[in-house]
């Protein structure tokens, strides 16, 4: 069973005339109780992804649906009746939490918003609960954001996002911005959340090793396109794509003495100004062939639930085409 | 509660150390809100040697001396008692203007926060309503209103509400492109809530300093206004009219009927500039 489907979602953007293309086209779909984490460096729209998928934003075009309601076809209203069902967690702590409002209050407001018939008392007993479940205590909702550590401004941030209940919760790299301890508990405060609650993670990143940890599916995104996505484990073991393979050889092992092979991607990551008309690594790949710049490339499926974008998908067990093991 | 300015705490600490920290951390609140404080104090509580409304036609002109200390003016009039009781007039008058300021500021503000083309037109509108020279409009417009006590409100309110306008709209622009609003909106806020509840209690650090710095200026426009002979009738002391009755003597050489009221506005502005000086660094320090 789905919770949310993003259909074909593109994403424009107009600045000073010129064009970004940020989305080109991505469908997802996230189960009940799944984690789907969405993968890519910075510029690869996978942040844009999740505002639309927040209804922060209103695609160009294309549609996301959620718990089979349409978001493009809510009234501003119904949407904002619908955001106790869909919560979010940024990156930057510190920055999504009001500095002049007390973190009891802040942990409180969408009860107020979307819980109005609460006491006061019933809202403070709330509150206090889910700061107790988050790892903090009633004294910590006296305090100002300020005076939080950064795990802990992190955690209150969990806290406001979940305390209405939602059923989806988009992960704006949540993490990222941690120290290394501090991540792990937030992580592991996340997956306790998940599996009381079934609720549905969106899981941005940049960070590999996280995504790991935490996601049932991964979605590889570069240039506003989805390149490859599939069950992590399978993604992060048997890369098909030559950007995954390109990114997973970039992050350092964890096992002494593996060497991975080292995938070298020529140039940098192009400006997204028009929508693409070749496939999106063309020019970086180290596997290119000519008929790569003739199409843009569409998922295809290579294995059991798991799809790649790449024309040669199947033709990458030639060490030499990617320049061999060092 | 820690150090304010980061000072070293010093090996002993006495008994009155957060207060002494604080003066040393910041000096321009504490003596800027204690000049002007006094100068409230003086001019509400203080016992006044003679009447200043009524002159005395026996002592004209007369320097400062132990009976009249700042001495006496052209009709007769304590320049003492006038200086002080002024302060009763103008003082309040300048708060209450910068209130009605900071209110239509707010009100104005804080909804042109959100682009629209609505708003870059209403602040385009402004700008041009900026470039009038503003004291000379408000001249007119107190002139052509009648001689009113309000019209002097009215005054600093046109002298000053654009700028409030401005600067919460500035403030308030910059605030909404933080992420906790963006985090108010994704939790289902509506926009009244986003502005009053996340946006506003941001721009206070803000507006406490312009607060201080629009009082001095209404002192200052009030006292040009008082100068120019509007918004006053005659017996009634107030700072700008006692310098312009005083101007006239200068040069027959009665400095001190000019000099006191002077002095006075001096004392409020340079207070309330030291007070705006010390909010601004105790906003950048937190």
């Amino acid at each position: 069973m789905s919770i949310m489907e993003l259909q074909d979602v593109r994403q424009v953007f107009r600045r000073g005339g010129k064009e970004v293309h940020a989305v080109n086209g991505v469908s997802l779909t996230v189960g009940k109780g799944e984690t789907v984490a969405v993968i890519g460096e910075s510029g690869s729209g996978k942040s844009t992804l999740g505002r639309v998928a927040l209804g922060l934003i209103k695609p160009t075009s294309g549609d996301v649906v959620f718990d089979g309601i349409a978001l493009g076809s809510l009234s501003k209203k119904e949407m904002r009746a619908l955001r106790s069902r869909i919560q979010v967690v940024f990156q930057e702590p510190y920055e999504s939490l009001n500095p002049r409002i007390k973190v009891g209050d802040i942990v409180a407001e969408p009860l107020i918003i979307h819980r109005p018939e609460m006491s006061r008392a019933q809202r403070r007993a709330a509150v206090i609960a889910m700061l107790e479940r988050v790892g903090l205590t009633a004294e910590h909702a006296e305090r100002l954001p300020r005076n939080l550590s950064g795990g802990q401004q992190q955690r209150i941030g969990i806290a406001r996002a979940i305390i209405t209940e939602p059923e989806l919760v988009v992960l704006d790299e949540p993490t990222s911005s941690l120290d290394v301890s501090v991540r792990a508990r937030v992580l592991d405060l996340l997956r306790d959340l998940q599996r009381e609650r079934e609720i549905s993670y969106v899981f941005i990143s940049h960070d590999l090793a996280t995504v790991g940890l935490i996601s049932d599916r991964v979605a590889v995104m570069y240039l506003g396109k989805v390149v490859e996505q599939g069950p992590t484990q399978e993604v992060l073991t048997n890369p098909r794509h030559p950007y995954t393979k390109a990114l997973l050889s970039a992050t350092l092992s964890t096992v002494v003495g593996q060497r991975r092979e080292h995938v070298p991607l020529r140039g940098e990551i192009p400006n997204p100004s028009k929508a693409p008309t070749k496939c999106v690594l063309s020019g970086r790949c180290p596997v290119e062939i000519a008929e790569c710049s003739t199409w843009p490339v569409n998922l295809l499926p290579v294995a059991d639930r798991h799809d790649v974008a790449c024309l040669r998908a199947d033709a990458d067990r030639e060490p030499a085409a990617l320049g061999g093991p060092r | 509660m820690s150090n304010p300015a980061g000072l070293r705490q010093p090996f002993f600490v006495p008994f009155f150390s957060r207060s002494v920290n604080y003066v040393r951390a910041s000096p321009g609140i504490v003596a800027g809100g204690g000049m002007l404080l006094l100068l409230l104090l003086a001019s509400f509580l203080a016992p006044l040697p003679h009447d200043p409304m009524t002159p005395d036609p026996t002592a004209v002109l007369l320097a400062p001396s132990s009976e009249y200390v700042f001495g006496t003016d052209a009709n007769g009039f304590d320049v003492f008692s006038r200086v002080i009781a002024a302060g009763r007039s103008d003082l309040p008058l300048a708060l209450m203007g910068t209130l009605a300021s900071l209110v239509l500021g707010l009100l104005i503000g804080l909804p042109l926060s959100v682009k629209s083309k609505w708003s870059e037109g209403f602040m385009r509108a402004l700008d041009a309503f900026q470039s009038f020279p503003l004291i000379v409009l408000s001249v007119t417009i107190v002139s052509l209103t009648g001689n009113d006590i309000q019209n002097i409100l009215y005054a600093i309110v046109i002298i000053n509400g654009p700028r409030f306008i401005r600067l919460i709209r500035g403030e308030a622009l910059s605030i909404r492109d933080g992420r906790f609003i963006e985090a108010a909106i994704a939790t289902g806020a509506r926009p009244r809530r986003v502005v009053f509840r996340h946006v506003m209690p941001n721009v206070v650090d803000v507006c406490l300093v312009q607060c201080s710095l629009t009082t001095a200026n209404a002192v200052i426009v009030i006292a040009a206004l008082n100068f120019l002979g509007i918004g006053v009738s005659p017996p009634t002391p107030t700072w700008g009219s006692m310098v312009q009755v005083g101007a006239q003597a200068i040069s027959t050489g009665q400095w001190w009927i000019a000099i006191w009221p002077g002095v006075a506005i001096f004392i409020a502005i340079a207070s309330l500039n030291m007070l705006a000086n010390g909010i601004q660094r105790q906003v950048e320090g937190s």
